[in-house]
């Protein structure tokens, strides 16, 4: 009898044990989900060439300069930069990374700045960059989120 | 009797079961070195919700350390500062990270390292980080020799103005360049603006300012003037930055034990 009454209570013991493990689980399920749509939530967009996004201002929006030169970009990324063999020294190209400025800066900035990397575009100007900057294959990392 | 023998038993069950929900550190370490990310979490999750002052805040924190997860790392810190701290290697490990990070996290750590008491290791380690804050504040004959170059190098381009170097590029076209530190440039920029200038010149002088070949000429040569007297401005800005963080960069590999000797 006695030997029955322990047996009953490690079974009823281990029972709750499970019961809470249980009840732990479904507590863990949610704390997973939350950590992976932080994950997700970090993924950024697929890299590729495209349009330039057009600005939310009216101006912009309206201005027939912004279409051209993004129609110009188009072209010479799709067409001419194919043909030519372009080979850049740095890791976004100058056409992509004056369109990127264009889109960060506006239209005479990043004008401005796509003309000083096509300038600067020239053999050994990876030795005026410091070790972090440069890539495994050699070229300049210019991605534009690196200021503090 | 009997009685005793039920208690003992369920004394015994009770201490095995909180044995048993341990956190075995052998596994996480396991784990953590073969970069089982998911099954990592899982485990530590497997322990339910973690109370304050747990030890299961340090190995959260632990985890979203190694796992690049800054956010989630500071909330599980807070929680485990005592603990944290008071592992030297640990904090080394963190320091190191933070000081490749490019962004704002990097001040927050080191921000989190100044609030509080911290041993003299922690304090040594803020004042590298305060040096590529403040440069002028420290001598280069302070630093070791593996971290003086880019140090001395960084303090000399710190002190350089970028509107001097406008002015310098407006004068002659890369000269500012040259001022910013960037030899390699300032002999291409003015041999290219030299050659484009002359052939400008020539068109003007044989077609005329009207013509639309010179008109077209001095466009261009305009906007690449003007592309150069702006971003010799904008590229001391930038490589200042640049500087900033490859003194950090060697700071870390400095401190860094995985890194070999010959690599400093």
């Amino acid at each position: 009898m006695m030997s029955l009454m322990k047996i009953a209570l490690v079974l009823l013991f281990i029972q709750t044990e499970f019961a809470f493990a249980q009840s732990r689980a479904n507590a863990n399920v949610v704390e997973l989900m939350v950590d992976y749509n932080i994950e997700l939530s970090k993924a950024h967009l697929p890299a590729g060439r495209a349009m330039m996004s057009v600005q939310s201002s009216a101006l912009s929006k309206w201005n027939p300069l912004g279409y051209l030169s993004a129609g110009m970009m188009f072209l010479y990324q799709r067409v001419l930069s194919e043909q030519i063999q372009a080979n850049c020294m740095y890791q976004i190209t100058c056409s992509e990374y004056t369109k990127k400025q264009i889109e960060k800066h506006g239209l005479l900035l990043g004008v401005l700045e796509g003309c000083n990397q096509l300038t600067n575009c020239f053999m050994g100007v990876q030795y005026q960059y410091p070790k972090y900057k440069l890539s495994a294959q050699g070229k300049i990392r210019n991605d534009l989120h690196d200021a503090e | 009797m009997i009685f005793m023998m039920r208690s003992k038993l369920l004394l015994f069950l009770f201490i095995s079961v909180q044995l048993f929900a341990q956190v075995d550190k052998g596994f996480l370490n396991y784990l953590s070195v073969n970069k089982l990310e998911a099954e990592q979490l899982t485990y530590l999750n497997s322990f339910g919700t973690a109370s304050p002052f747990d030890t299961l805040h340090f190995y959260k924190a632990q985890h979203y350390l190694q796992y690049f997860n800054d956010s989630l790392f500071r909330y599980h810190l807070s929680f485990s500062e005592a603990l944290f701290f008071a592992d030297s290697s640990l904090v080394n490990t963190a320091n190191c990270r933070f000081l490749r990070e490019k962004n704002t996290s990097r001040t927050v750590w080191y921000q989190m390292l100044n609030t509080q008491n911290r041993n003299a290791a922690v304090q040594n380690l803020t004042l590298y980080y305060d040096a590529g804050v403040h440069p002028r504040n420290y001598v280069v004959d302070q630093f070791s020799p593996e971290l003086k170059i880019s140090f001395a190098l960084y303090k000399k381009m710190e002190q350089r103005n970028p509107l001097a170097a406008m002015v310098l590029s407006a004068l002659v076209p890369g000269l500012g360049k040259y001022y910013g530190g960037r030899k390699r440039s300032f002999v291409n920029t003015l041999l290219l603006h030299s050659i484009y200038g002359f052939q400008t010149y020539e068109s003007i002088a044989k077609l005329g300012v009207y013509h639309p070949y010179s008109i077209f000429s001095m466009g261009l040569f305009g906007l690449f003037y003007v592309a150069n007297v702006y971003t010799s401005y904008s590229d001391l800005k930038e490589y200042k930055t640049m500087l900033r963080n490859q003194y950090y960069e060697d700071v870390s590999d400095y401190f860094n034990p995985n890194v070999p000797p010959f690599f400093r």
